[in-house]
């Protein structure tokens, strides 16, 4: 291996990509617009959820009988709730089941015409066996905020707590309704939402630049191989250099590459958290140890050996670009299940799925990282872990040196499995030919053909 | 235009020969039944176990601890014991049981000596950090002096997670059940009750006409969800086949001998035939899955209940997809003209499939309010016409002055990009081997 080669590749490889229009878009281009549209998406949506201009006469059908305190409070969020009044009916005694039953639906009718006549913007039935079940039947013309149901529990606490007894030890509308302060047990200071939202949401953000910068680049790796077999540059190329000394140089420019790519959005990520205060909160969550940063940096480094490995290996064994993208794509929808299944590992970080995930060498990376973030890891399971992708990277880089060997001349014909078999099994003496046949030394095709 | 029905059976065959095309048309339905009715027999056996509320009401599975800085809330080893499981006539009776008892049964098993193996009082906020920092509890609830006038109270966790999250309705249930243990059993059990949770809400829609449908959002999310991810793959897929067909022959020089016999416009229209006809079997066999699950779900999702689509808004949503398939296929067939390479393609995809998945980014709007501006706007440009439709019909009805808009809007996109393509297919631009640029297109589609 002369290192001089190699690093002529790296340098290649570093600078053509990423002068590539195609790589810049794909890089920073695709994840700046979806980070932008998140962004505006969630203003807007929240903004719906929050926004109660539009609600802001409701009226209530009380068919319980819990409401019995008017409320005084002007800045409560429910001031101003009315019952449902109609001039043209009037309340039968309460002994009249039927009579009853028929003003009620009359009434709900009434709410409903007065709903659709705009005089009413929503209103809410507090039903019959409200005190056992809690149901309440809200009804509106439109979507209906968050805001508004929040505010209907609140008015209902505080007519339910009307019924409290006066010797009680404390104003019982308070239950229910406390201020929780989350504060870190160590220093005892308060986490404020912001952190904590950060806190759940920054592996997340962290494992998505991975995976993102994983991915885009190991695809170029594999596209670039394809593409050197295509216009046979690949031919001219292996006269002056060894497989291996291709391998490698392609290897580490493009983990540069990627690794360019993971440091531009940390800087990015560093420069909005030092221009904005809300940034600052949400990263404040996190605290990084020396030994944390170096387990990222590992982990990075393995699962961009693990993909890029494998991407080389497709490159090389098929013959079309349209070909190798079918196998790269089950290839990246494994690495991306663990985001996919993002909500069991907040559920449940110790459950059979996100600890399958963190023993699996495709899915290692992120699982552990993942894990890592939202519950405490035994030491020896984080080492387990690393150890199977030191493992599965030198399984795959092994396997794609063979494979590299031996499809990097391969044309028109696509590399079997069973073709592969045989050239691990025979070791460095299998040739290629030019017309694209494994030839196994004489020894091995004896057997292999006749000695079956 | 003839032999263009030769084109039509070349395309329909090869297709139909291609491992992917019948591995999403015909295995991913299998596959995605086989999951439904797996997780449904392996759910079914776990129902038939009584469930036993009694034990839910006093379960946890975090300890809390907590401490009191205001004297009022003593901790649940200082409550005389109780049973706090159901007796055995109270268990025998179940919803039978009379209103006197039910009373007396509520009140007894929500005592807060019932809690004891859950929260553990400590004296003082440093025994409690102790035993959090020694993993004797998880989380420490301190209940701070001024709790009565502000409801402060502080979570201690030892590092931030939403672990905690869960035992916060345990420490409020713990406080209701403490404050109210001396209240008669008549009025507790409204005050317990309804003080843990005031308002169980249920929303329901009036339309203009007085109307009224419950709504079940996560029915609403399924199905925009479902139905909008179907018509968008199906017609990108569709779409994407004609665009790789048409650049494969011209990379492999096949187009060059074609040529030779057919017209670029019988060719042009064969592939779109034959393509469009394999797109429809594919999103229908993809669609029968998906509602037929729909029709069974209500045993298995609770939270969805089970669904019927309309078999007319069926029909809707397939003129949709083919005319929504049409207008796409004609742009990737633009594309496919245009280019020379698979990779060159690639590239311009985007400024396809882009614009044609916008609806998709606002699916919680879709689903909960299918009626309002923004779905009524999406769903007038033919780009994201096809797919907001879909998710709008399988939630509300939509006028239909509408309909006749929106289907009237795409059919002329459709004539537009057809149009292109055949402007773009023809022999020279076909048998180029560069792209052109960008300043030589208007005189491409002007001239040709």
């Amino acid at each position: 291996m002369s290192r001089r080669k190699i690093w002529l590749v790296l340098r290649r490889e570093y600078l053509f990509n990423f002068r590539r229009p195609s790589f810049l878009f794909t890089a920073f281009g695709v994840p700046a617009i979806s980070l932008a549209a998140m962004f505006l998406i969630f203003q807007f949506t929240s903004n719906r959820e929050s926004n109660l201009a539009n609600y802001q006469r409701i009226g209530y059908i009380d068919e319980a009988g819990v409401v019995i305190a008017p409320v005084t409070d002007p800045t409560a969020d429910y001031y101003g709730y009315q019952p449902v009044m109609s001039p043209d009916l009037t309340q039968p005694p309460a002994d009249d089941q039927t009579a009853q039953e028929t003003y009620y639906s009359d009434l709900q009718a009434y709410a409903t015409q007065q709903v659709v006549d705009q005089q009413l913007d929503a209103f809410f039935v507090i039903g019959a066996g409200y005190t056992l079940t809690g149901n309440i039947e809200l009804y509106s013309e439109r979507n209906i905020p968050q805001a508004l149901r929040t505010n209907i529990e609140d008015f209902m606490r505080f007519e339910v707590s009307a019924h409290a007894p006066g010797d009680l030890p404390m104003p019982v509308s308070r239950l229910g309704d406390e201020n929780f302060t989350l504060r870190d047990v160590s220093s005892g200071k308060e986490i404020s939402e912001t952190a904590l939202v950060g806190r759940i949401l920054l592996p997340f953000i962290f494992v998505m630049i991975y995976f993102m910068a994983t991915s885009t680049t190991a695809q170029f790796l594999m596209s670039g191989v394809v593409e050197e077999k295509e216009n046979r540059l690949m031919e001219i190329l292996a006269t002056s250099l060894r497989p291996i000394e291709m391998l490698w140089g392609k290897l580490l420019g493009l983990g540069a590459l990627a690794l360019t790519q993971v440091m531009f959005w940390g800087v990015a990520g560093l420069l909005i958290a030092a221009l904005n205060q809300d940034a600052r909160d949400f990263v404040s969550g996190v605290t990084f140890k020396a030994t944390d940063i170096a387990l990222l940096v590992t982990l990075f480094v393995l699962n961009f050996m693990v993909f890029s490995a494998g991407m080389l290996g497709i490159g090389v064994a098929v013959t079309a670009e349209a070909e190798s993208r079918q196998f790269a794509g089950i290839f990246t929808f494994l690495g991306v299940l663990p985001i996919m299944f993002l909500a069991t590992f907040i559920a449940n970080p110790n459950g059979p799925l996100p600890v399958f995930f963190m023993f699996f060498p495709l899915t290692a990376a992120t699982g552990l990282m993942l894990r890592f973030a939202m519950t405490t890891l035994p030491t020896w399971q984080i080492a387990l872990s690393v150890a199977i992708q030191v493992v599965a990277v030198i399984g795959a880089m092994w396997l794609a040196a063979k494979t590299f060997r031996l499809g990097m001349l391969m044309y028109g014909k696509r590399l079997t499995p069973r073709e592969l078999w045989r050239a691990i099994r025979e070791g460095r003496t299998v040739l290629t030919t030019a017309a694209g046949e494994a030839v196994a030394p004489a020894r091995a095709r004896r057997k292999g053909l006749f000695g079956r | 235009m003839t032999h263009w029905f030769n084109v039509f059976q070349y395309e329909v065959r090869r297709q139909f020969r291609s491992k992917s095309y019948l591995f999403i048309t015909f295995v991913v339905p299998l596959l995605v039944l086989g999951a439904f009715f797996g997780y449904r027999a392996l759910t079914a056996g776990k129902e038939d176990k009584p469930s036993q509320p009694v034990g839910t009401v006093n379960q946890a599975n975090k300890s809390i601890g907590y401490v009191d800085l205001t004297g009022l809330f003593p901790g649940p080893e200082s409550y005389p014991a109780v049973n706090c499981g159901l007796k055995t006539d109270e268990a025998q009776s179940g919803a039978n049981l009379s209103t006197i008892s039910r009373i007396a049964m509520i009140k007894r098993i929500t005592s807060p000596y019932c809690l004891r193996e859950a929260i553990t009082a400590y004296t003082s906020v440093q025994a409690g950090r102790a035993a959090l920092d020694d993993s004797t509890i998880d989380v420490l609830y301190v209940i701070e002096p001024d709790f009565v006038e502000t409801g402060n109270v502080s979570v201690y966790v030892k590092r931030a997670s939403l672990e905690h999250m869960d035992t916060q309705t345990l420490i409020q249930d713990y406080l209701i059940r403490s404050t109210l243990y001396h209240v008669d059993p008549t009025a507790y059990e409204q005050l317990y009750l309804r003080l843990r949770d005031p308002a169980v809400v249920a929303e329901n829609r009036i339309s203009s006409t007085g109307a009224v449908q419950t709504q079940n959002e996560n029915q609403n999310f399924a199905l925009v969800y479902g139905f909008g991810l179907m018509m968008m793959l199906g017609m990108i897929w569709g779409g994407g086949y004609l665009m790789q067909s048409v650049v494969q022959e011209k990379e492999s020089r096949i187009i060059e001998i074609m040529l030779s016999s057919v017209r670029p416009t019988a060719l042009l229209a064969g592939k779109i035939l034959g393509m469009g006809l394999l797109a429809l079997l594919q999103i229908g066999m993809l669609a029968g899955t998906f509602v037929f699950i729909l029709s069974q779900a209500g045993d298995v999702f609770q939270q969805v209940g089970s669904v019927d689509v309309e078999p007319a808004k069926l029909a809707l949503m397939s003129i949709y997809f083919v005319l929504g398939f049409l207008f796409f296929g004609g742009l990737m067939a633009t594309i496919g003209a245009l280019s020379t390479s698979m990779r060159e393609s690639q590239n311009f995809v985007v400024f396809v499939t882009l614009p044609a998945a916008v609806p998709f980014f606002f699916l919680s709007i879709f689903a909960e309010e299918p009626n309002g501006t923004l779905p009524t706007v999406l769903s007038m440009i033919p780009f994201t016409a096809p797919l907001s439709m879909a998710m709008r019909i399988v939630v509300e009805d939509v006028p239909v002055g509408q309909l006749v808009l929106s289907l009237a809007l795409l059919t002329l996109g459709v004539a537009g990009t057809i149009w292109l393509a055949g402007r773009m297919f023809r022999v020279n631009t076909l048998l180029a081997g560069t792209m052109p640029r960008l300043r030589d297109l208007p005189r491409l589609i002007v001239r040709g």
